[in-house]
């Protein structure tokens, strides 16, 4: 029968002494020598002892503060709520981040240690968890423009998994400071109202929808249009037509209808693109004010009347009409459509 | 001493017939390319961080190397002592072995995920001892003159018994995963 040549009496000395040392190892430091990595030192933000400790590395001896027996029934799980007994309690309430996760209970699904002092004992990355069953996705957000992975505080400070407001800013700003204060200042603190981590609207241009933002409707704020709008198809029911914004600061007060292109650019209401059929100097006294004939103005310039002028009194025009035997004088500009009084020889009646 | 008689004893016979020892290694190539093959894709998934050793990548590699290993130490040493109508000649299996000592070695140095700590950092230290005492003795062996080759006894009283160490230890090592790593729940 061979025999195996390694089992000299050397070298199974050598080996006897190899597992000393890990037994002498095991009595001087416990399971330290299999200890991947330090645990971490970070304590609790409140400073609150738990299990006695402050901090995990104060365990780097007792590797059965955590790690149980295979056939130990009660698993780390259990042994991590011992102490996280603010989580146990998380648990069962559906309003808060560990009772709204599924499996939450599987603590090292998202949780790991042996990384070190200062070693984060999160893991979210990836696939490893649905951010997007909060109502926001992570898509975006998966690496920093420096391409480091995010860290859950970049978003949710103080050891709180709650979004505080105008955590977005705080990185936004960065890289467009004007439009972010802008767009903050336009639509407020609550960025997840509207965006959900997937929009990317940094190449929006307003040109390719049907109402392209032309004079002074470029410098309107977006909620001049969009009001009180928070999705996608918000936006897209904004209306378009001038008086659905202009209905308060219409001019005529409606008097001119609903189509105020006719007359009207988008640069400047003063600029106006209208030809006055009625001579407006037909005096030779130069332009009067619309309210001299428009007595209705400016709610309406539909009706005008020729007694604003102080020659025109009813009883001069009633005098002078009668003299020619007329009777029906009432719409002065049938007779009379650019103002001269020669004109109503044209159309004189008897 | 009669010169024959030595030859069975457990310096085994040369790997070659004697001068075209040095120039014809295929077990060194073959270990060569094995390291290459397995550096690429290493080195491909080592981009976003090196695997680290308690991951899928990292226990293949570990449990990969450790079995290296495990037929590196027993089997060349159990075909030493078996009859010459062993399966393979004896220099095949050392070839086996050297193979196996190289390549094993390297996988379970990227296992380690370059951390040398505790029971798992004296391993790899111990394992680096042992193949490099394992190659001075094996190319040493080949190039001194036959008369010489009883003193390199002493290599052979290094060379096993700290693989037998290594050995006990990485078996302490694998319990100790499984214990607090694979087996956890």
């Amino acid at each position: 029968m061979p025999r195996l040549t390694s089992l000299t009496r050397w070298s199974l000395g050598a080996a006897a002494l190899a597992l000393a040392g890990v037994g002498w190892s095991w009595a001087a430091a416990g399971g330290a020598m299999f200890s991947p990595g330090e645990l971490s030192a970070a304590a609790a933000a409140n400073g609150r002892r738990l299990g006695g400790v402050a901090s995990h590395a104060a365990l780097a001896h007792d590797c059965g503060a955590c790690h149980t027996a295979p056939w130990n029934a009660a698993g780390m799980n259990q042994r991590c709520l011992e102490c996280h007994s603010d989580v146990r309690r998380e648990l069962g309430d559906t309003a808060t981040l560990h009772g709204m996760l599924p499996g939450a209970a599987d603590c090292r699904a998202c949780h790991t240690e042996h990384r070190g002092a200062d070693g984060v004992l999160t893991r979210l990355e990836g696939k490893d968890f649905d951010h997007r069953r909060f109502g926001f996705s992570l898509a975006a957000h998966r690496r920093t423009a420096a391409g480091a992975p995010f860290p859950c505080s970049d978003c949710h400070g103080g050891g709180s998994f709650r979004f505080p407001a105008a955590r977005c800013e705080s990185c936004h700003r960065e890289d467009q400071p004007d439009f972010v204060a802008r767009h903050r200042r336009d639509w407020g603190d609550a960025c997840q109202e509207c965006h959900d981590g997937v929009d990317r609207f940094g190449d929006f241009d307003h040109a390719r929808t049907r109402f392209a933002l032309t004079g002074a409707h470029r410098d309107a704020g977006c909620v001049a249009c969009h009001t009180r709008v928070r999705d996608l198809a918000g936006f897209r029911a904004a209306p378009s037509g001038c008086v659905a914004c202009h209905r308060d600061d219409d001019a005529h007060r409606g008097g001119f209808g609903a189509d105020c292109g006719a007359c009207h650019g988008t640069t400047d209401w003063e600029e106006v693109d209208f030809e006055h059929a009625f001579p407006l100097d037909h005096g030779r006294r130069g332009a009067s004010d619309c309210e001299v004939c428009h007595q209705d103005a400016p709610r309406s310039y539909r009706t005008y009347t020729c007694y604003g002028c102080h020659e025109h009194t009813p009883a001069n025009v009633r005098a002078e009409h009668r003299e020619e035997g007329i009777r029906d004088y009432r719409d002065c500009m049938e007779c009379h459509p650019t103002g001269r009084e020669e004109e109503g020889e044209r159309h004189g009646r008897g | 001493m009669a010169s024959a008689a030595p030859e069975r004893g457990y310096l085994t016979p040369p790997a070659a017939p004697h001068g075209s020892d040095s120039g014809a290694a295929p077990e060194l190539v073959w270990a060569l390319a094995t390291i290459v093959v397995v550096s690429v894709p290493y080195a491909l998934l080592a981009r976003g961080g090196l695997p680290g050793a308690s991951g899928l990548v990292g226990h293949a590699l570990g449990v990969a190397g450790l079995l290296l290993l495990l037929f590196a130490e027993v089997g060349y040493s159990w075909r030493k002592r078996t009859s010459r109508s062993g399966p393979g000649s004896v220099q095949r299996w050392l070839q086996a072995h050297v193979y196996a000592g190289l390549v094993g070695p390297y996988l379970a140095l990227l296992h380690s995920a370059f951390r040398f700590r505790g029971l798992a950092g004296v391993l790899t230290l111990l394992m680096g001892v042992v193949v490099l005492s394992g190659v001075v003795g094996r190319f040493a062996y080949t190039r001194a003159p036959r008369s010489r080759r009883r003193g390199l006894a002493l290599w052979y009283l290094l060379h096993v018994p700290l693989a037998l160490a290594l050995l006990a230890l990485a078996a302490v090592h694998a319990a100790a995963a499984l214990y607090y790593a694979t087996l956890l729940h």
